[in-house]
């Protein structure tokens, strides 16, 4: 990447997730609040404040720091110093086990409501998607193996219902994790319910990446109409005045049937004039369109720069929302399945992002539509959620972890203790850091 | 007074819009000239030059390098629009952090001469620029977004006005002025991109949400710059003593005190639409 693109990323990265970070932190503050503790400064950024807000010096002060890098919610407490006789019953310190616990659940809790959210909005515009049926099978692969036939429709995974092909694909990857056996019920083209099991060696137990090329199932593409959902700018396409929503019907007097058939005539005619007849609003027009020469492995093709529509498939609000709440927690115990795994060297830490690799999944998915770039943010939201979560002390997980050995001892843990606790937490995450930043920057060398 | 000033903008602005629409890329250069012309007549008095001769030579000076830019330079290199922008931005720190300081300073007359002859003479090659590179729609929206700017900055400091923006400088201004007008302009960039994306024009062919938040955030850089350059006129002002530039336009005062926004906006408009790859046609 040259070097503005590179910031240009990074500025859009950290800007998703300073939102990110607010909408975490506010759960803190709104529980907070609502529990009666008394909150002195909510901060998002670190650092230098460029901007405040404070109604009154008895109200939370506002704030915005100069570093785009996290926030804090600063709440009364004694072991953060002096607290004047008044605020006493407000102090964070003071609070029952079961309101601190609260306060600091709220915020990778708001995380997750947040995921929630998003997801629920991508599934009520609805998420793009083909049919799981089989297409064509790679031979010597996993699917081959387990006895997949062309035209299979995949109706399950694990007894989970999968109406998309992504949903499919994305079951197995998830129940690939940890069992040696994935059961695959599927729909055979007699109409017959089989059950075909995916066996997973070992060696991608601990490489689940490589899954994708393994499995060597290939989706049927399905016959799709040849209306356009969008032109590309100084395409063949938007020379030749084609726009989006043209539906396309003759080509040289033939008619057309479906896109693919169309494709495979613009690939067969590089550099000549197809006449077109195409239907807009209503109305026939007849153009001339001369497809661009591009060399591929296969040869010199045509092509024109142009995007077919594909069917989507949007839910109710209810069903919308059950999707939502199911596809939050999956991706959740995903993630922190990944975690584990790792840490016992199950996995390998291929499998790890560093803030590089998330940027550019960042501008891809805001480049690659809205409901791509919500279910980005959705992600990128539970990660946070999830993370937080950790046992490790710092964050919220380990303050929980506190929490939990002070109720099973009937008392606090030392204070002298926790600072020690606190500060390898501290050791770990910056090693954690450190370490995803070499990893991205061995993956993507400039 | 008001009444004044808005007959006045109601007068021009068609003029303008007209002359940015319109005029061919040489006669734009040529008026855009004659308005930058006025400005250093009026710069040479701030600058604290006083006789006739001293003033309209100062005007010449600049004219004489708009002149032979136009005559003999030929096309600039396009990163020449940066040393402004860094001025610009070195500007706004500096009246931000030591406004008072800035006042009390004692600038040799050369200085003075100098920074108005670099300032004028940029915003003028930049708006030759502008309306050559990026075509005459998208300099209009530049414009607009002053104009609209100042108009939300005035109703909203009107409304919520209490905090003074730099009270040493230009003690009508307010923070709530300028949140109003960002507001304003958030509204406006958006309302633009619509339009933009509806029409498919120029880099505005798909909706692409990165691209959407670029555009607003340019404009609204672009605001707070056009800001900075009223502030920058304002403290040479107050060092010569004066309440308005000149006295052309009723209203209004002279012909700086309307362009100074736009003088210094034009460097990050201009420089900012090439970096991000924003482009109306």
């Amino acid at each position: 990447m040259e070097p503005f693109a590179l910031i240009h990323t990074l500025f859009y990265f950290l800007l998703a997730l300073t939102i990110l970070v607010a909408i975490h932190e506010f759960g803190h503050y709104y529980a907070a609040r609502k529990l009666g503790v008394k909150v002195l400064k909510f901060s998002i950024g670190l650092g230098k404040s460029v901007w405040r807000y404070q109604q009154s010096p008895e109200s939370t002060e506002f704030s915005i720091g100069m570093l785009p890098l996290g926030g804090f919610v600063k709440m009364v407490d004694e072991r953060e110093g002096e607290v004047s006789e008044q605020d006493l019953p407000f102090a964070f310190n003071r609070q029952k086990l079961s309101v601190r616990s609260a306060i600091v659940f709220a915020g990778p809790f708001a995380n997750f409501l947040l995921a929630i959210l998003l997801y629920w909005i991508v599934f009520m515009v609805g998420v793009v998607g083909i049919k799981p049926i089989v297409g064509t099978l790679s031979p010597g692969t996993l699917a081959e193996q387990a006895g997949f036939q062309e035209g299979d429709e995949i109706i399950a995974v694990g007894n989970i219902p999968t109406p998309t092909w992504t949903m499919a694909i994305s079951e197995i990857f998830f129940h690939a994790m940890d069992d040696e056996s994935v059961p695959v019920e599927v729909l055979t083209v007699r109409e017959q319910k089989l059950i075909r099991d995916l066996i997973i060696p070992q060696e991608l137990l601990e490489k689940p990446q490589l899954l994708h090329d393994r499995l060597g199932i290939n989706a049927l593409e399905p016959s799709l109409e040849p209306v356009l959902e969008e032109v590309m700018p100084n395409s063949a396409a938007r020379l030749a005045g084609l726009a989006a929503g043209d539906r396309l019907l003759v080509a040289d007097g033939k008619p057309i049937k479906d896109w693919q058939q169309w494709v495979d005539y613009v690939r067969a005619n590089p550099d000549k004039d197809i006449a077109l007849v195409v239907e807009r609003n209503g109305a026939e027009i007849n153009l001339t369109i001369r497809p661009a020469k591009v060399e591929t492995p296969q040869g010199v093709v045509g092509k024109i720069g142009a995007a077919v529509q594909r069917p989507k498939f949007p839910l109710a609000a209810y069903p919308a929302l059950v999707a939502a709440f199911y596809k939050t927690w999956e991706s959740s115990v995903m993630t922190l399945k990944m975690i584990g795994r790792i840490i016992v060297g199950n996995a390998s830490v291929d499998n790890l992002s560093g803030p590089i690799s998330i940027a550019k999944y960042a501008e891809q998915s805001a480049k690659s539509g809205f409901t791509s770039f919500l279910e980005y943010l959705a992600i990128v939201s539970l990660s946070l959620g999830v993370v937080n979560l950790l046992p490790i002390p710092v964050l919220d997980g380990g303050h929980l972890m506190f929490y939990v050995l002070e109720a099973v001892m009937g008392k606090p843990i030392p204070e002298g203790i926790q600072i020690k606790l606190l500060n390898i937490g501290v050791m770990i995450l910056l090693c954690l850091m450190v370490f995803s930043f070499y990893i991205d920057i061995f993956r993507h060398p400039a | 007074m008001l009444k004044n000033r808005v007959w006045t903008a109601l007068i021009l602005a068609p003029l303008v819009i007209a002359a940015i629409l319109f005029l061919p890329d040489r006669w734009f250069a040529l008026v855009w000239g004659l308005a930058i012309a006025i400005c250093a007549w009026e710069w040479s008095n701030l600058a604290g030059l006083t006789t006739i001769p001293a003033r309209g030579g100062f005007v010449l000076a600049c004219v004489g390098v708009m002149t032979s830019y136009q005559q003999w330079a030929g096309d600039l290199e396009e990163w020449l629009a940066w040393p402004v922008v860094v001025w610009w931005f070195l500007i706004s720190i500096v009246l931000r952090k030591y406004p008072a300081k800035l006042l009390e300073l004692n600038y040799p007359l050369a200085v003075k001469i100098l920074v108005g002859l670099f300032v004028l003479v940029t915003s003028w090659i930049l708006m030759v620029w502008t309306q050559h590179n990026l075509g005459s729609k998208q300099l209009l929206y530049l414009f607009l977004l002053v104009w609209i700017a100042d108009i939300g900055a005035y109703f909203a400091g009107k409304r919520w006005g209490i905090t003074p923006l730099s009270p040493e400088i230009s003690p009508g201004k307010t923070v709530e002025g300028l949140y109003g007008a960002m507001g304003a302009i958030v509204l406006f960039a958006l309302a633009v991109a619509g339009v933009l994306y509806a029409n498919e024009a120029g880099t505005f062919t798909r909706f692409d949400f990165i691209q959407l938040i670029d555009f607003v955030m340019l404009s609204l850089v672009t605001v707070v710059v056009s800001v900075v350059g009223d502030l920058f006129e304002s403290m040479a002002k107050r060092i010569r003593g004066v309440k308005d530039s000149g006295v052309i336009l009723p209203g209004h005062g002279g012909m700086l005190d309307r362009l100074d926004s736009l003088i210094a906006a034009v460097s990050v408009y201009y420089a900012g639409s090439k970096l991000l790859g924003i482009f109306f046609q």
